[in-house]
């Protein structure tokens, strides 16, 4: 009888502790970027299969509910502003002066010509709420070791995907890789993360590609220039009538 | 020979009345037929103008792949030299570059997905009659930095000229593009659905509003009202790089004009040859009647010694002159009417006009002053008259001169 008991209670103890720690490997792994503030300078380059564009934005980040981007370069939109609060999107345009609330219908819309959508830069946060987590199994990517988890969506969560799968570096918590499959099982999005640096003393892939699946040649890579965690960030920041102002 | 032809000539003149019917059938006949083609293919002429001078034009070159995919991604690089070496053809009048795109237009409240044109438009004033389509403003030149708007969207952002409209949307190769321009024009392009999604801007300004500097995504061909479009194309196709570019004749562009054209003038052919066949029997009823009236003279002709291919030379030459004359009559006295018909057409009257103004069709009906329309139909007739003519000559060749003078 006790040793059933033990039996029972051992396995009820792996269960809990893989499903436990699956989770905590994409917590450890979702909080390495996010802090109380945040600032990053970063490059964007969006590869279409005849021709490219580049451009450079500075983000602003607090508490992963709020976050502003000022376009840098290219010269021509240089001032362009999108600032984010919770699940409200607003845009400022200098040509015209103006700012524009995103309506939903833009939210599927890419973003300034690359293959991220403004839906990609706000529902970040759901990995961890929204989705069952569980260890598939362990691999080694870019040479590192690492776990390979599945991410379903629960019940009644309203989220996009089908299916996510994460490979996760086991000494850094990096997300090295993405698959982001659809309802349907169909492989859609890809992410691979790479080039890891050291910022702040943390280390973090300094160069992320986003490759859409069903647009062959198609390809938006991210390039951290600066990412700084220490920084003191003044709340007006983000704020819609201190968009205009914003350096 | 000579002779056979004089004699032909007196046969014509010695019964003038006889003549006479022949040539008033002959003659009957061109008319008619001219005259209903001329107003047919007029009508299609001026169908044709109307929608491909209001915005088309008749033949346009985009980069490949444009048609199927109206991004303006697929733009391409305005070339002087390509321009210059396409004006040489003959015909071409002038070439109009375009650059279109979608955007966003805002005032207030008020937010409307538009098409933009950005246009040149002292060459455009080749193609389309802008003054007359203006409201109310004035056109803009192409230094400017207003824009026309069409009447259903000025109405519906209840704006008027001098007022301020905002852009959005996004330019050439993922730029964004944004900007504010004022209303220099309200303008009525005669088009229920045009009307509704137009906006012109100065070229210039649309190819820096979309970052697309000296990019165009139309090629615009005018051409001259008498030069035969499908040579233009041949012409064009042959000076362009198949695989950078796509040439397209408006019979392309807009196919259900001439499918309705076609429809429509499959009616007209069977009128026409309808009318043939009238034509025709009536021909030949004339022949008949007179070749039996000519049998005894026929027979005493023979009988004195002529020989049959002599009379039937001079039975042939009595044709043509007689076909030749009601043909020639025919197109005499139709070219003064049509021509004054093409100057001053016909108005169609009533709901059915005012139906097709409102279409931007105007309820007009010129004739065609075609020199192929008059050619074709009187060579057809002058064939059907000279067809005729084998009856009395298979009538000489079997004729027995003694049977033929018994049949007083």
């Amino acid at each position: 009888m006790k040793i059933i008991k033990v039996i029972i209670a051992i396995i009820f103890f792996s269960i809990s502790l893989s499903a436990q720690s699956a989770y905590d490997i994409v917590k450890k792994s979702d909080s390495k970027l996010r802090s109380a503030n945040s600032y990053a300078k970063i490059k964007i380059t969006a590869i279409r299969p005849s021709w490219s564009k580049e451009m450079v934005i500075k983000s602003w980040t607090k508490n992963s509910n709020y976050s502003v981007a000022l376009v840098i370069s290219p010269a021509k939109e240089r001032g362009i502003v999108f600032l984010r609060r919770d699940k409200e999107v607003w845009n400022y345009v200098p040509a015209i002066s103006r700012t524009i609330k995103l309506p939903p219908s833009m939210m599927t819309q890419g973003w300034m010509g690359t293959d991220l959508t403004n839906d990609d830069m706000i529902k970040q946060s759901s990995i961890l709420v929204d989705y069952n987590h569980k260890i598939e199994g362990e691999e080694i990517i870019q040479g590192k070791n690492t776990w390979r988890i599945a991410l379903t969506p629960k019940e009644n969560a309203a989220v996009v995907w089908g299916k996510i799968i994460l490979w996760i570096d086991k000494e850094d918590y990096n997300q090295l890789r993405g698959e982001y499959y659809d309802e349907d099982n169909f492989l859609i999005n890809k992410l691979i993360s790479s080039n890891i640096k050291k910022f702040d003393g943390r280390s973090i892939p300094s160069h992320i590609e986003f490759i859409p699946e069903d647009n062959p040649g198609n390809k938006t890579i991210i390039d951290y220039l600066e990412l700084n965690f220490k920084i003191k960030i003044p709340e007006e920041y983000f704020k819609t009538r201190y968009m205009k102002r914003l350096r | 020979m000579n002779l056979t032809f004089k004699l032909a000539w007196r046969n014509i003149w010695r019964n003038k009345k006889r003549s006479l019917i022949t040539i008033a059938s002959v003659f009957i006949a061109v008319f008619l037929a001219i005259f209903m083609r001329s107003m047919q293919l007029g009508m299609y002429g001026n169908m044709i103008n109307n929608v491909v001078k209001t915005y088309s034009g008749f033949i346009q070159i985009h980069k490949k792949g444009y048609w199927d995919e109206q991004t303006l991604n697929n733009a391409f690089k305005y070339r002087k030299g390509l321009v210059d070496s396409l004006k040489q053809i003959e015909g071409v009048v002038d070439v109009i570059p375009r650059l279109q795109t979608f955007s966003l237009m805002s005032s207030g409240h008020l937010t409307k997905g538009v098409m933009i044109q950005g246009i040149d438009i002292d060459k455009e004033k080749g193609l389309v009659s802008w003054e007359d389509r203006l409201i109310s403003g004035n056109l803009f030149s192409n230094n400017d930095n207003s824009i026309i708007v069409t009447k259903d969207l000025a109405q519906y952002f209840n704006k008027k000229v001098g007022d301020t409209l905002v852009f959005i949307g996004q330019g050439y190769h993922g730029m964004s593009a944004s900007g504010k321009f004022s209303i220099g024009g309200i303008i009525d392009m005669k088009n229920p659905k045009l009307n509704k999604l137009l906006v012109f801007v100065p070229l210039k300004l649309a190819q820096d509003y979309n970052s697309a500097e000296n990019m165009v995504t139309h090629l615009i061909i005018n051409k001259d009202d008498n030069a035969e479009n499908d040579l233009i194309f041949d012409q064009i196709n042959d000076k362009l790089d198949q695989d950078h570019y796509e040439v397209m004749t408006w019979e392309k562009m807009i196919p259900e004009l001439k499918e309705t054209i076609q429809v429509d003038n499959l009616g007209g052919i069977l009128m026409i040859g309808i009318l043939y066949m009238i034509i025709s029997f009536g021909i030949l009823g004339t022949v008949l009647m007179m070749t039996e009236e000519r049998i005894y003279e026929l027979g005493v002709m023979l009988a004195v010694g002529t020989k049959k291919i002599k009379l039937n030379l001079m039975l042939v030459f009595e044709s043509i002159v007689l076909s030749l004359l009601g043909v020639l009559l025919g197109i005499l006295l139709v070219s003064p009417i049509i021509y004054y018909y093409h100057i001053n057409p016909l108005v169609i009257p009533g709901p059915k006009g005012q139906a097709l103004k409102d279409f931007g069709f105007e309820p007009l009906i010129p004739f065609s002053t075609d020199w192929k329309i008059i050619f074709t139909h009187a060579m057809i007739i002058f064939t059907i008259a000279i067809i005729a003519s084998i009856y009395p000559i298979l009538k000489v060749s079997f004729l027995k001169p003694v049977e033929a003078m018994r049949a007083k």
